[in-house]
C-alpha cells in the first residue's frame, strides 16, 4: 500500500529525514519508535503532505500512485488519515459540523452520496461514546477546551468515523492515562482489517502492549536504522537506544 | 532588621545531610544575607507585608511525640506522612514501585535531583529561601518507571504552640507513572504570635507522568502559613493542582510550574474563602519554556467582611 | 507558494460583482456646494418652505463647524466643493405608477444586482423601494401595506404627503448639530426611506431599500426616518451595492429610529459598498449616523450589519433608552481587507429605569487592512437597574493586519450591571492544515472558520439577508495565511 524509497526532507531550512525507506503492506500494523530529533513527527507530516516540509529527494508510492503529487485534501480523500500529536483548536466550528463537512466531502470524491443527517447524528453518537467522551462534545468547538486526553481520544473518533485506508497516529498515547490509552487502542483495534494498513508513531513502548505491531522500526538521524517483530520494543525499552549506539537529543 | 538573615527562627541547616544539599543550603543562606524582609514596597508582598509581623526571634518548637494519625473531618485511606513541629514520622507505609527516604539517607544523584527542583532553583520566594537556608531533614519520595500509586500520599505538616516548622518535600515521579499527593497544614497556635509554618515541596515529573495534588489548611483563622510548591513538567507530562484554601491572620501560597517538554499539560485550580479580617494571598507561575504545552488555570475566590 | 497559499489567494481575487455602470442619462448638478446648490435641490423635489428652511439651518451650522479628526483612520481630505449633490435618472420625470411602466434598463440593473424585483416581491412578499442614485423607483406591494395602514415611500413624497409626521419626527433623534455629517446631510439630503407603523400594527411584510452610487463624485446623502407607534413591529432591511470607480465617493448618510412604547424595530443592514482596489483606490467613504431613540416604556430596537465593503467605514448605530425596560441590541460583523480601515461601534446609552442593552461585536481583519471597535456604554444618574452585555471579539487572518478595541464605560448608577468580554484570535496554518488532513479545502476551510466566527451574529439576521451575507464573506475575504 505504501512505499517510501529513499526520502529525504527538510523543514525550516534543516534536513530532518536522510534517506528513509519503508514499505506498508494492507492489513499490517507498523510501530515507529525513535529518540526525540530522530524524524518521526516529520515522517507523518510530509505522508500527510504538510507544505512547511519540502521532499528534497526520493519518492511515495501510494496504492500504485505519486503521493508527492497528491495536495493534502486528495490524499484525505483518498483513504489517508493522521492523528496529530498536538491537535489544534478551531473555536466556532463545532465537532459535528466539521466531521460532517469531511466525511461528506471524502463520500462525494468516492461518488457516494452525502450521509443524511439523521444518520449521521447516529453514528456520531455512537462513534462519541466508543472513545468515551460525552455526547456533549459534538456541540463543542473542535477541540475546543479539551483536556490532552480528551483531544486525543477526539483524533480516534474521528478516525473511527472516516474509515481511512492508511491511519497515522503521531504519538497518540503521549500524555494519556493508563484508562484512556485502553480507550485509544481499542478504537485502533477496532479498524484493524485486511485492507487497511496503521503506522504508529510512538515514544513509548507502553501503547505496543495494548496494540500489538506486526512490525517495530527504530528511526533515527533520519533513517530506519533497525526494524524488527514487537520483541524490538520490549529491548528498546529495557535497554534504552544507547544500545543501538544512538543519543536521545533532547528537544526544547 | 531588614534581612531575613537577621531573624533567628531557632533552627540550623542539619550537619546530617550529604555534601550536596549541605554546600546547597550554605548558598541558599548567604543569599539570604542579602533578601529584605518584605514590605509593602516588595512588589509581590504589596498587601500581605503588614500580617507579617515577624518576631526578632522565635522560641524553639516544643518536641511533641510523635504523633500517628490526624482527624481532619475526612475518610480517606492514604499513605501518611507527618511533620510534627521539628520531628518527622514515617508511618508503616509503602507500596510496590515507591521509595521513601529521609535527605539524610539521599546518595549523590539523589541529592542533586533535590537541588534542581523548581523551588529550590529559584531566587524569587523569600521564605523558601529560608527554607533551604535551614535545611534539615526533608522528605524524598521515588516513584518508579510506569506505576501507579493507588493510595494517595498525605504529608501533615503540623505545628502545636509555639516556634517554628520548616517541612520539605521532594517528589521524583519516574517516566509513565502516577501518584496523588495530599498536602494538610494543621496549625493549633494557640493565639502565639511566634508561630510560623514554612513549607517547600518541589515534584519532578517525568515523561508521560502524572501528579495529582490537593493542598489544604486546617487552623484557627489566626495563624501564620507560607508554602510554595515547584513542579518541574518534562516531555508529555500531566499536573493537576486542587487548592483549597481558607483564610487565616497570614496565609501564602506560592506556585511554580516549569513546563519544560513538549506535550506537558497543567491544571492548576482553587478556591480560596477568605472572612471576617482574614488574608490569603495566591501566586501562580506557569512558564511555558517548550512548544506545545498547555495550561489552564481557574480559581474561584470568596471574599467577605473585611478579608 | 505553497498549496495552502495559492488556495487561499484563489479565495477570492474575483473581480467585484457588481462592478458596472448602468448607462442611463442622469440628471446631475455641477461639483460645488453653496446656498444656491441647496436650494436648487429643494426645488428639484417641489419641497415645501418649511424644509427649505430647515436645509439652510443646517447648512449655515455645517459651515460653522470642524471636521472631526479623532477615528483611527487616515484619508486625505476631502474636496466638498468637489462633489455632486444631486443625481437622478432622466427617464424618472415621469414617475411610473408601476412596476410595468419602470424604465426595463433599470429593471435589468436590478436583475444584476440580485434583487430581481417583482420575483423577490412575489415570492418573498417583501415590498422593495430602490433608490436609484439620488430619487427613489418604484414601490411595490404598496396595496398591502396601505391595508395595514402602514406607510411605506420615499422621504421626498412623505414631506409632502404626511408633513406632520416628518416635521414632528425628522431631527428629533439625530438634530443637525449631531456631528459634522449629520449637518452636511440634513443640509444636502437627497432622498431615502419614510416608514411608519401605526399602533398597534405589525407590519405584514419585511421592508427593504436597495439603492446604489452610479455617478462618479456624487455624495450620497440619504435620509431616513422610520416611526413605529405604541404597540407596533416593524422589521427593515437595508443592503447597498456600488460600483466600481475611481473616484472616492463620500456616503453620509443619517437614519433615524423613534420607537414609542411597546413598540419594536428590527433594522438589519448587509453592505457591500465597493471597498476599493488592491492598492486601496476608489473605495466608498462610509460616514453614517444612526441612531435609534426608545422613547416609549418597553420599547425594543435591535440594530444587525454584516459590513464587508467600504473603503473606510466610520458609523456608531446607537440607543438612546429613554423609556422604562426598554432594550437595545446591537448585532455586527464587520469584514475589513486589502487596505480598508473601519472605526466602528456602537453607543448603548441608558436614561431610563431597568434598560437593558447587548453588544456582539466581530471583527474581522485580513490583508493589510485595520479595524477598530469603539463601544460606548454610558448609564445615567436615573438608570436604575440598567444592565448591559458587552462581547467584542477579533480575528486576524494573516499577519500584516490590526485590530484595535476602544471600549468605554460609563457609570452613574450604582445599580447597573456591566459586563465586558473580548477576544482576539487568528485563523492559522496548523488549523487549516487539520481541515485538509480531514478531505476539507483550505477556501473552504477558511470560510467555515469564519462563519464559525460569526455565527452568534448572522442568527439574528432575516434568512435571505443570512444567505446573502455568507456569501458576502466568502466573496470578500482575499486572506492570506501565515
Amino acid at each position: 500500500m505504501l512505499e517510501i524509497k529513499n526520502l529525504y526532507a527538510n523543514v525550516e531550512q534543516k534536513e530532518i529525514l536522510k534517506g528513509l525507506n519503508l514499505n506498508v503492506n494492507a492489513g499490517e500494523v507498523h510501530a515507529i519508535m525513535g529518540p526525540n530529533g530522530s524524524g518521526k513527527s516529520t515522517l507523518s507530516q510530509v505522508l500527510a503532505g504538510n507544505d512547511a516540509y519540502s521532499v528534497t529527494k526520493g519518492a511515495i508510492s501510494y496504492q500504485d500512485k505519486d503521493l508527492l503529487d497528491m495536495s493534502t485534501e486528495e490524499r484525505a480523500r483518498e483513504g489517508i488519515f493522521l492523528a496529530f500529536q498536538y491537535p489544534v483548536e478551531i473555536p466556532g466550528v463545532s465537532n459535528l459540523q466539521f466531521m460532517r463537512t469531511a466525511i461528506n466531502n471524502i463520500r462525494q470524491h468516492r461518488g457516494l452520496d452525502e450521509m443524511n443527517a439523521a444518520e449521521f447524528m447516529k453514528q456520531a453518537k455512537a462513534t462519541i461514546q466508543q472513545v468515551n467522551l460525552d455526547p456533549s462534545f459534538l456541540k463543542r468547538g473542535v477541540n475546543e477546551g479539551f483536556s490532552g486526553g480528551e483531544k486525543k481520544r477526539n483524533e480516534i473518533m474521528q478516525m473511527l468515523m472516516l474509515e481511512p485506508r492508511l491511519a497515522i497516529l503521531d504519538e497518540t498515547d503521549s500524555g494519556l492515562d493508563i484508562d484512556a490509552l485502553k480507550v485509544v487502542a481499542d478504537g485502533v483495534n477496532a479498524l484493524r482489517s485486511p485492507d487497511r494498513a496503521i503506522i504508529m508513531v510512538t515514544h513509548y513502548q507502553r501503547l505496543l502492549d495494548y496494540i500489538v505491531p506486526d512490525y517495530v522500526h527504530v528511526l533515527a538521524n533520519g533513517q530506519i536504522i533497525k526494524s524488527g517483530g514487537k520483541e524490538l520494543a520490549l529491548e528498546l525499552e529495557d535497554k534504552g537506544y544507547g544500545w543501538l549506539g544512538i543519543a536521545d537529543e533532547k528537544t526544547a | 532588621m531588614t534581612v531575613l538573615s537577621n531573624i533567628d527562627f531557632a533552627i540550623q541547616a542539619s550537619k546530617d545531610l550529604g555534601a550536596e544539599l549541605q554546600d546547597f543550603s550554605q548558598t541558599k543562606l548567604e543569599k539570604l544575607k542579602s533578601i529584605r524582609i518584605p514590605t509593602r514596597k516588595t512588589e509581590s508582598w504589596k498587601y500581605s507585608a503588614k500580617r507579617l509581623k515577624l518576631t526578632e526571634t522565635y522560641p524553639q518548637s516544643s518536641s511533641t511525640n510523635t504523633v500517628n494519625e490526624i482527624d481532619n473531618g475526612y475518610e480517606l485511606d492514604c499513605h501518611v506522612i507527618i511533620f510534627n513541629n521539628t520531628q518527622l514520622s514515617l508511618n508503616e507505609l509503602g507500596e510496590t514501585g515507591m521509595t521513601i527516604k529521609p535527605f539524610s539517607d539521599l546518595n549523590e544523584a539523589q541529592s542533586l535531583q533535590v537541588v534542581s527542583g523548581a523551588i529550590a532553583q529559584s531566587n524569587s520566594y523569600e521564605f523558601a529561601i529560608a527554607n533551604s537556608a535551614y535545611l534539615q531533614n526533608g522528605i524524598y519520595i521515588n516513584v518508579a518507571k510506569n506505576t501507579h500509586i493507588n493510595k494517595p500520599v498525605k504529608l501533615v505538616f503540623l505545628q502545636t504552640g509555639e516556634g517554628v516548622n520548616f517541612p520539605r518535600v521532594f517528589f521524583n515521579i519516574e517516566s509513565g507513572s502516577s501518584i496523588t499527593i495530599i498536602e494538610e497544614i494543621h496549625i493549633q497556635a494557640n493565639n502565639s504570635p511566634s508561630t510560623l509554618v514554612n513549607s517547600v515541596c518541589d515534584i519532578n515529573i517525568e515523561a508521560n507522568a502524572k501528579a495529582q495534588y490537593l493542598r489544604m489548611n486546617f487552623d484557627d483563622g489566626k495563624s501564620k502559613h507560607v508554602g510554595a510548591t515547584g513542579v518541574n513538567l518534562h516531555r508529555d507530562a500531566r499536573f493537576e493542582s486542587y487548592h483549597l484554601a481558607l483564610g487565616s491572620e497570614l496565609a501564602r501560597h506560592d506556585l511554580l510550574v516549569k513546563m519544560l517538554g513538549s506535550g506537558a499539560e497543567c491544571q492548576l485550580n482553587g478556591v480560596c474563602i477568605t472572612q471576617d479580617k482574614q488574608h490569603y494571598a495566591n501566586h501562580t507561575v506557569v512558564e511555558h519554556i517548550a512548544p506545545n504545552c498547555t495550561s489552564d488555570e481557574t480559581y474561584r475566590c470568596i471574599a467577605d467582611n473585611e478579608a | 507558494m505553497s498549496d495552502s497559499e495559492k488556495a487561499v489567494k484563489e479565495l477570492i481575487k474575483r473581480e467585484y460583482e457588481h462592478g458596472f455602470v448602468t448607462d442611463i442619462e442622469s440628471d446631475t448638478f455641477e461639483p460645488g456646494l453653496n446656498e444656491d446648490v441647496i436650494k436648487r435641490i429643494s426645488a428639484k423635489k417641489k419641497e415645501p418652505e418649511w424644509l427649505l428652511k430647515w436645509r439652510l439651518k443646517a447648512y449655515k451650522a455645517w459651515q460653522e463647524m470642524d471636521e472631526p479628526e479623532w477615528a483611527q483612520v487616515n484619508f486625505p481630505k476631502i474636496d466638498f466643493n468637489d462633489i455632486a449633490y444631486f443625481s437622478a435618472p432622466k427617464s424618472n420625470e415621469n414617475a411610473p405608477k408601476s412596476l410595468d411602466e419602470v424604465d426595463p434598463e433599470l429593471l435589468r440593473t436590478y436583475e444584476k444586482l440580485g434583487i430581481p424585483l417583482h420575483e423577490r416581491a412575489r415570492l418573498a412578499g417583501v415590498a422593495v423601494d430602490a433608490v436609484f442614485d439620488s430619487v427613489s423607483i418604484g414601490v411595490t406591494f404598496k396595496e398591502k401595506l396601505t391595508e395595514a395602514g402602514v406607510i411605506f415611500c420615499p422621504i421626498s413624497e412623505a414631506v409632502h404627503s404626511h408633513p406632520e409626521l416628518v416635521k414632528k419626527y425628522l431631527g428629533s433623534v439625530v438634530p443637525q448639530r449631531d456631528n459634522f455629517y449629520s449637518a452636511l446631510n440634513s443640509a444636502v439630503f437627497s432622498d431615502g426611506s419614510f416608514v411608519y407603523i401605526p399602533k398597534g400594527v405589525r407590519c405584514p411584510l419585511e421592508l427593504s431599500t436597495y439603492f446604489r452610487i452610479n455617478e462618479a463624485n456624487t455624495g450620497q446623502f440619504e435620509r431616513t426616518l422610520i416611526v413605529a407607534e405604541a404597540g407596533s413591529h416593524v422589521s427593515y432591511l437595508e443592503g447597498c451595492t456600488a460600483p466600481m470607480r475611481d473616484e472616492n465617493q463620500l456616503h453620509a448618510a443619517v437614519v433615524e429610529l423613534v420607537i414609542l412604547d411597546d413598540a419594536e424595530i428590527k433594522y438589519s443592514t448587509v453592505q457591500n459598498w465597493y471597498p476599493g482596489d488592491e492598492n486601496g483606490l476608489g473605495g466608498i467613504y462610509n460616514f453614517v449616523t444612526k441612531r435609534a431613540a426608545c422613547i416609549g416604556k418597553n420599547a425594543k430596537v435591535s440594530w444587525t450589519q454584516v459590513e464587508t465593503g467600504s473603503a473606510i467605514t466610520w458609523k456608531y448605530p446607537s440607543c438612546i433608552l429613554r423609556g422604562d425596560n426598554s432594550v437595545g441590541e446591537f448585532y455586527s460583523v464587520a469584514l475589513t481587507n486589502n487596505l480598508q480601515q473601519a472605526d466602528t461601534g456602537t453607543k448603548m446609552i441608558h436614561l431610563g429605569k431597568n434598560t437593558k442593552s447587548t453588544i456582539i461585536s466581530k471583527g474581522i481583519s485580513a490583508g493589510k487592512s485595520n479595524s477598530s471597535y469603539r463601544g460606548l456604554v454610558r448609564i445615567g444618574p436615573g438608570a436604575e437597574g440598567a444592565r448591559n452585555y458587552t462581547q467584542c471579539d477579533s480575528l486576524l487572518i494573516g499577519d500584516k493586519c490590526g485590530a484595535h478595541t476602544f471600549p468605554y464605560i460609563e457609570s452613574k448608577n450604582k445599580s447597573a450591571v456591566v459586563e465586558h468580554e473580548a477576544t482576539t484570535s487568528k485563523v492559522s496554518d496548523d488549523q487549516l492544515f487539520l481541515c485538509q488532513q480531514r478531505g476539507i479545502d483550505a477556501e473552504h476551510a477558511v470560510s467555515m472558520i469564519v462563519n464559525g466566527f460569526c455565527k452568534e451574529v448572522f442568527k439574528e439576521l432575516p434568512m435571505e439577508f443570512a444567505v446573502e451575507a455568507t456569501k458576502l464573506l466568502e466573496v470578500s475575504l482575499e486572506g492570506s495565511v501565515g
